[in-house]
Parts: structure tokens; C-alpha cells; sequence
């Protein structure tokens, strides 16, 4: 088994995936990535392969991210989850928070965020 | 935090869920237009019904939907505003400046893209205007690409004033003349507003420095993660193979801790009354701060830059450019005290996107717990009562 931390990305939107995938390339940190399009199959992936990442959006096809956060735990007990959502109104972003995310970062969002995110995550 | 008394969910035509959340927080991602549209709704996440059905939800989404007759005329305003961008060179499309670098370029790409990505329109939406947003979005993904072939290929250098207005709410601009005809770019409507601006000064000054931004080191060039695809969806395209040469700040200090976002609220002060910015003769920025009880939102107010992840924003139409250093003298009112600290630009935000106030943000490299402490104190200080 590689040492190299694993992140799940977790979005119905390809191209959202595609963009996050570019950026995360440009920071030059070593990850496996995996993908998944909808709530049930991230948290499916998140079992198998136990990420040390996971970035999550919320609205997505068969399990909203909220539920994905409140499922995690229990299927990949040592993934830091960042949500990824343009659905960043306060009470989310605090109902998410207090779910056990790590962060929350908002659509559209900033490379550097997305880099910063991903080191902060992989340091905790 | 609040948990939510009742939870909702909520699903559009595509199938996508989102909750449980409050009525409150629904009302929030509706009324400031994130939650655009639903179709069923569920109070417990197993029992779904049409959203009609539950009448505090459909007031809510009542009022967000636009008319047909609005979108209609939007395609045809967003018809018009692209065949204006189609005689453009691709980064000026974006409204970048020749020397903007990928990532900002990107960054001004994803913003104008994603807008008109297919998977973001509401499902109701009209066909004529899903059909133009689909053929912005080729447009704006194939400019895309050609920029990172030309960055790769270093032939990304060419000055030229902005392009057209892109944008679905902006007035309907008038007609392009003929491909012969196009008047010069810089009487027409800017797209965004300029991914990098040229700094002058955000100075108390008379007579402002221009400070120019220092150079960049380019990027090694190297191949991208493994990527192992466990999603059945089909890939989204991907930009040919190229060598990518395109520069990024030096290499910044450790960023601050993953945001938080909260939302945009308009700085509770003037920067111009506060920041004296200069370049000094030995080439360096120094940026000079005095702190008050008015403007303690430097600290706090933004969702990122703050104290609690080392540094301060310095709201501003003049930001800086990623990676600076600035020497930043902090002089504190009352108690009096003056701080002198080292720091760099991580954030700056250019673009009017209403969400984050235009300026810079500055991490703190240098921050002992000492001063960090001196300054939590000295911005948890209640404003004393007035007469």
C-alpha cells in the first residue's frame, strides 16, 4: 500500500471535478485522487479506500453532503471532510461545521484556497 | 449554533439533494438566490412530495423564478454578447491582462464558466437559454485551452484593451458591427473587472507610489496526481497534454487554516483612511496601519484573512499582487503601541463578485504570541459608549 494520502472528491458537477482536479495538480502535493458523482457513491468510495480527504459538496443526487457528513464518521472514521458548496449561507456553513467538517469553502473559490485547503487537511 | 428545530430536504429535477436544513437556512440559500429552484421536498428524507404540497416551502420558492419571458430575453442578450467575445483572442475573453498569470486566468475562466455550465442551470430553465449557456460553455471551456497551450508555449503576450460584457443581469448591449467594423475594445463594456490590476498606491499620501509587483518565478512544469475514477460518470474533457510554464507567487508561507465562509458583509471601514502604502528605496512595500477602534475589522471582518488564521485584510480598489512582501507597521492607538511585522500578500481579490470586499489579504510571518495576544485584546475591546 503507497503512502501517498488519498482524497475523494465528491461533486455530481464534472466540471467542477475537473477544475478541482487542475488545481490540486498545480499545488505539486502527491495525492491519489478519487472521484465520486453523487452522496451514496462517495460515501461507498470513502468505505473502500478510506480517504484522509474527502471534499464534499452538498447538493447532490442521492445523498445530500449533509448526510454524507453525518454518515462519514462511521464508515471512515479518520476523514477530514471539507464541503465545497456555493449553498454557503451562514446557517449551512455552521450546521456543516458542527457536523464534523474540517472547512468549508465556497463556489466559486479561489486556487489558492482550494491549495491551502488541502495542505491544512492533510496536516491536522 | 443553532441546530435546525425541523429538518427539510429538498431535491430538483436533476435528483439533487440537499438537507435536512432549517426553514430558516432554506430561506437564506433561496432569497440570496444559491437555491434556485426545487421540485419535491420531504420532512423526514424518505417521505418525499411535490414541493406545492408543503405551502411554506412553496411560498419560498414562489418567489425566486424568474419569468419565461426574463429568460428568453436573456438567451437572446447572451446570444448577441457571444459573438461579441468570438473575435477575441482567448485570454482576452476572460478580461485577463497579457500578463496575468494560469492561475488567474483560471480563475476568471471558472468564474465566468461556471455560470453556464449545464449541470448549474435550474431545471425549469428555458430552453433557449440552456442552449446558449450550453455554447458559452464550449466557447469559454475551448478559450481555456488555448491559453494553456499558449502559456505552455510562452506565446501568452499580447497587450490588448477588454472585451465585452458577459453577463446575464447586465443591460442588453448594443449589436456587434461586422468582424471589419469592430469599434476599438476599449469603448466597450469591460467583461470583469481586470484578474490583475496594476497597483498604484492605497495611500494617505498626496502623491501615490506606484509600486510595481515583483517578478515571479515560473512553475516547474510537472505531470498531474494519479487520478483513479470511481464515479461512472462520463470525464469531463480535459486540455490537450501540454508542458504548462505558467508562473504562481513564490513559494508562500503556510496558508491560513481551511475558511470558513461566511457571508460578505461590507467592511466596517475605510482603508484610505487608515493604510499609507509605499515603496520605500530600498525596493521593499511597507504598509503603515494605524489602528483604531473604527477599523478593528482588519483582524475579524473577513471570512479568511484574520486573526485567527495570521493576518489581516486591508479592504481596497488597489490590491497587491499574490506573494508580495510587505513590512507592515501596525500603530495601535489605545493603549499606544507599535508593532512592526513582516508579511505577504496571500489573497487579493480584484473582482467585484459579491461576495468578499476588493483588497488584500496579508499573513503575518512573523506574529509572536505575545503581539497576537496584544491584538486579540485590543479588538474584543467594546467601542466605549458615546455621550
Amino acid at each position: 500500500m503507497s503512502d501517498t494520502p488519498t482524497l475523494l472528491l465528491v461533486d455530481d458537477d464534472s466540471f467542477v471535478r475537473r477544475i478541482l482536479k487542475d488545481v490540486i495538480a498545480d499545488t505539486g502535493i502527491e495525492l491519489r485522487l478519487l472521484e465520486a458523482a453523487d452522496g451514496e457513491e462517495g460515501l461507498a468510495v470513502a468505505a473502500r479506500e478510506q480517504p484522509a480527504v474527502m471534499f464534499l459538496d452538498l447538493f447532490m443526487p442521492k445523498k445530500s453532503g449533509l448526510e454524507v457528513l453525518g454518515a462519514i464518521k462511521q464508515v471512515s472514521p479518520n476523514t477530514r471532510v471539507l464541503v465545497i458548496s456555493s449553498m454557503d449561507a451562514e446557517p449551512v456553513v455552521e450546521q456543516a461545521m458542527a457536523a464534523g467538517a474540517v472547512g468549508f469553502v465556497g463556489k466559486p473559490f479561489h486556487p489558492l484556497e482550494i491549495a491551502s485547503a488541502v495542505r491544512q487537511a492533510l496536516a491536522h | 449554533m443553532s441546530s435546525p428545530a425541523v429538518g427539510y430536504w429538498v431535491a430538483d429535477n436533476l435528483g439533487r439533494v440537499l438537507g435536512p436544513l432549517a426553514l430558516q437556512a432554506l430561506r437564506e440559500l433561496i432569497s440570496s438566490g444559491r437555491l434556485k429552484a426545487a421540485v419535491r421536498a420531504s420532512r423526514d428524507g424518505t417521505q418525499w412530495v411535490a414541493v406545492q404540497e408543503l405551502p411554506e416551502l412553496r411560498d419560498l420558492f414562489g418567489t425566486a423564478r424568474p419569468a419565461p419571458a426574463v429568460e428568453q430575453q436573456q438567451a437572446e442578450r447572451l446570444r448577441t454578447q457571444l459573438r461579441g467575445l468570438q473575435n477575441l483572442p482567448p485570454h482576452e475573453v476572460f478580461g485577463a491582462k497579457p500578463t496575468a498569470s494560469l492561475d488567474e486566468v483560471r480563475l476568471a475562466f471558472f468564474r465566468m464558466a461556471k455560470r453556464f455550465s449545464p449541470e448549474h442551470l435550474s431545471p425549469e430553465t428555458h430552453p433557449e437559454l440552456r442552449t446558449v449557456s450550453a455554447e458559452i460553455f464550449d466557447f469559454l471551456s475551448r478559450c481555456m485551452r488555448e491559453v494553456e497551450v499558449l502559456s505552455a508555449q510562452g506565446a501568452y503576450q499580447q497587450a490588448r484593451p477588454l472585451p465585452p460584457r458577459l453577463d446575464m443581469d447586465g443591460p442588453l448591449p448594443p449589436p456587434p458591427p461586422p468582424a471589419a467594423m469592430v469599434p476599438p475594445v476599449a469603448a466597450r463594456v469591460p467583461a470583469i473587472a481586470p484578474v490583475q490590476q496594476p497597483v498604484a498606491a492605497v495611500a494617505l499620501a498626496p502623491q501615490p507610489v506606484a509600486v510595481a509587483p515583483p517578478p515571479q518565478p515560473a512553475m516547474p512544469a510537472r505531470p498531474p496526481p494519479p487520478v483513479m475514477h470511481a464515479t461512472s460518470a462520463p470525464a469531463a474533457p480535459r486540455p490537450p497534454p501540454v508542458q504548462r510554464t505558467h508562473t504562481l507567487p513564490p513559494p508562500a508561507p503556510p496558508p491560513p487554516a481551511p475558511p470558513v465562509r461566511k457571508a460578505a458583509a461590507a467592511p466596517t471601514y475605510s482603508s484610505a483612511e487608515f493604510v499609507g502604502l509605499e515603496r520605500r528605496a530600498d525596493d521593499r512595500i511597507h504598509a503603515d496601519v494605524k489602528v483604531s477602534m473604527q477599523n478593528t475589522g482588519i483582524f475579524t471582518d473577513h471570512r479568511i484573512i484574520n486573526l485567527s488564521s495570521g493576518g489581516l485584510f486591508i479592504a481596497t480598489d488597489k490590491p497587491l499582487r499574490l506573494g508580495t512582501l510587505v513590512e507592515l507597521t501596525l500603530r495601535f492607538d489605545d493603549p499606544s503601541r507599535v508593532m512592526t511585522l513582516r508579511s505577504s500578500v496571500i489573497w487579493e481579490n480584484s473582482l467585484e463578485d459579491g461576495k468578499n470586499p476588493r483588497g488584500y489579504g496579508l499573513r503575518l510571518s512573523s506574529l509572536r504570541k505575545e503581539e497576537r495576544d496584544f491584538i486579540q485584546q485590543f479588538v474584543s475591546r467594546k467601542p466605549p459608549k458615546k455621550p
